[in-house]
């Protein structure tokens, strides 16, 4: 689930793409053959169950009931967010955060609706990823995973404390929690559909370096580490 | 009669009454909040009214340079859309002998050991410094000294007390100092009831760096002065304010309920005039407990 949000921040950035980390993909990618396979397996599990999952999701479901539905998983992401920003020092955004679940939980009914972004609190996406990046560890090799799509040694070591603090997690009984997870793919899947037409060419090599571009982006809170105005 | 000439009566009517008048401030604070509190009363999705006051106030320049001023302010309810009993109503002089003051009165018990930790929108703040009921008095006849190099001295007698009916001249007497240097502000408190010979002691101290604000304060009461014990009652609060974002958190143990009280609050600023919070809060007090609760504000 979490690789597939990164998957969709990934798209969603491709579209302003630096072709900074891309130069030497060999250095990023050396397991790019086992990278491909995997790869190959999630693009057919997409395309058969859950691309046209999203679609008729999409297509039966009003617009605002979408945006609903979206709000509320955002608003249960905003707890690991928030307690990221405190592993990473970030007092002001990890208090941002806070009032962002304050807000949305009560006055926005239990987050159905984002009543806090329009009142000056802004969304932070922080995962325990970017956390372990923040305190140095290196990305280490670009990888793959089974049904989570792109991430890396470190990002796929943070997933793990990643769900151990995501509230759905701790929903009984499991039967609405397996719907919740089951609701949110399909939310996450759905809002992807439109950013999915910006992949062009070799879709693993587009989807990677996107993948690795957002990831920098995100770590470093959108500062770019080094800009070459050269490049455009 | 034709336009033109009512035109003009109009014109003249609304320029008649050009009389001398002391400049005058309306002002006032609309508050509603939404809660949800364990407990008998509570125990419903409540929207209520929280603390909303009108006022006037101002002030005029006397003949030797002084200054005198007024305030009068009104709870409002934004229940009954109805007043709702009377706040302040004060007048006084001030000058560089002081300022002495007369009427209904945020006390100096109050200003310098109470409102230091009353910094959270939610009902928790100040309960405690609201519990004998001398945050505001009535028909009190006090003087506060001039900043002396950070140091404010108060008196004042309050000729009502809590009911008891006595013989006595004086039913309170209050004497209070504050000290600021640097970030740090120390106030202290001495409250006595003449007709009972009990008193109320408090002290506050707070700091302020920057965007941080802590403060703690601390209160003993006799025996006879709220119930048949004597009480101790301590609150911490503080704050961290990041551009139109507050984090606001306190804690009070006071004798006076069951068990101790704790809320983190956010504050958001949506305009100049204009402010929600929100709030989680724990408590075991005899009504109201454990619960949230979101407000709004809009100040004028």
């Amino acid at each position: 689930m979490h690789a597939i949000k990164t998957l969709s921040l990934s798209i969603l950035l491709g579209c302003f793409s630096l072709p900074a980390l891309a130069e030497d993909p060999a250095d990023a990618d050396p397991w790019e053959g086992f990278n491909r396979a995997v790869f190959s397996f999630n693009d057919t599990l997409d395309r058969y169950a859950l691309k046209p999952a999203a679609k008729s999701y999409k297509a039966i479901t009003p617009d605002i009931i979408e945006t609903g539905v979206s709000n509320f998983f955002g608003n249960l992401s905003d707890v690991g967010s928030m307690l990221n920003n405190v592993l990473q020092l970030k007092g002001g955004a990890a208090g941002q955060d806070f009032g962002r679940i304050m807000f949305n939980s009560t006055v926005g009914l239990g987050g159905i609706i984002d009543v806090a972004t329009p009142m000056g609190l802004p969304e932070h996406n922080e995962d325990f990823g970017q956390t372990l990046g923040y305190w140095g560890m290196e990305t280490g090799p670009y990888l793959v995973l089974p049904l989570l799509g792109p991430s890396n040694i470190r990002d796929g070591l943070g997933l793990i404390p990643d769900s151990m603090v995501d509230p759905v997690a701790e929903v009984d009984p499991i039967r609405t929690r397996n719907q919740l997870y089951g609701l949110r793919i399909i939310d996450t899947r759905a809002g992807l559909l439109a950013a999915e037409e910006l992949l062009t060419g070799d879709r693993y090599t587009a989807m990677r370096d996107a993948y690795l571009q957002r990831r920098e982006f995100l770590v470093n809170d959108g500062k770019v580490a080094s800009f070459d105005q050269d490049q455009f | 009669m034709k336009k033109s000439i009512i035109a003009l009566a109009v014109a003249g009517a609304l320029t008649a009454p050009m009389v001398a008048q002391a400049d005058a401030t309306l002002y006032g604070s609309l508050r509603i909040k939404a809660q949800k509190l364990e407990g008998t009363s509570h125990d419903n999705l409540n929207v209520t009214d929280n603390s909303s006051r009108i006022g006037i106030k101002g002030s005029s320049e006397l003949f030797n340079g002084a200054t005198a001023f007024f305030q009068f302010e009104q709870a409002v309810s934004t229940d009954t859309g109805a007043w709702n009993g009377g706040r302040l109503g004060n007048l006084g002089v001030k000058g560089d002998f002081g300022t002495a003051i007369f009427g209904r009165i945020w006390t100096p018990y109050y200003s310098f050991t109470g409102a230091p930790t009353d910094i959270l929108d939610n009902a928790t703040s100040a309960s405690s410094t609201y519990v004998i009921n001398a945050h505001r008095a009535s028909d009190v006849i006090a003087y506060v000294s001039p900043d002396m190099g950070g140091l404010t001295l108060a008196a004042a007698v309050l000729p009502t007390d809590k009911g008891a009916a006595d013989d006595e001249t004086l039913d309170i007497k209050h004497v209070a100092a504050n000290y600021a240097m640097g970030g740090f502000t120390a106030g202290v408190s001495y409250l006595g009831f003449p007709a009972a010979d009990v008193d109320v002691m408090s002290a506050a101290l707070s700091y302020t760096a920057g965007d941080f604000y802590v403060a703690t304060r601390y209160e003993n009461r006799d025996a006879g002065v709220n119930g048949p014990t004597e009480e101790d009652a301590y609150e911490v609060a503080g704050s961290y304010t990041m551009g139109n974002t507050t984090l606001l958190a306190n804690f009070i143990n006071d004798d006076d309920n069951v068990d101790d009280v704790i809320s983190v609050e956010v504050q958001q600023k949506l305009g100049k005039q204009a402010r929600a919070f929100a709030a989680i809060i724990d408590s075991n007090v005899a009504d109201g407990g454990d619960g949230f609760e979101v407000g709004y504000r809009v100040d004028f």
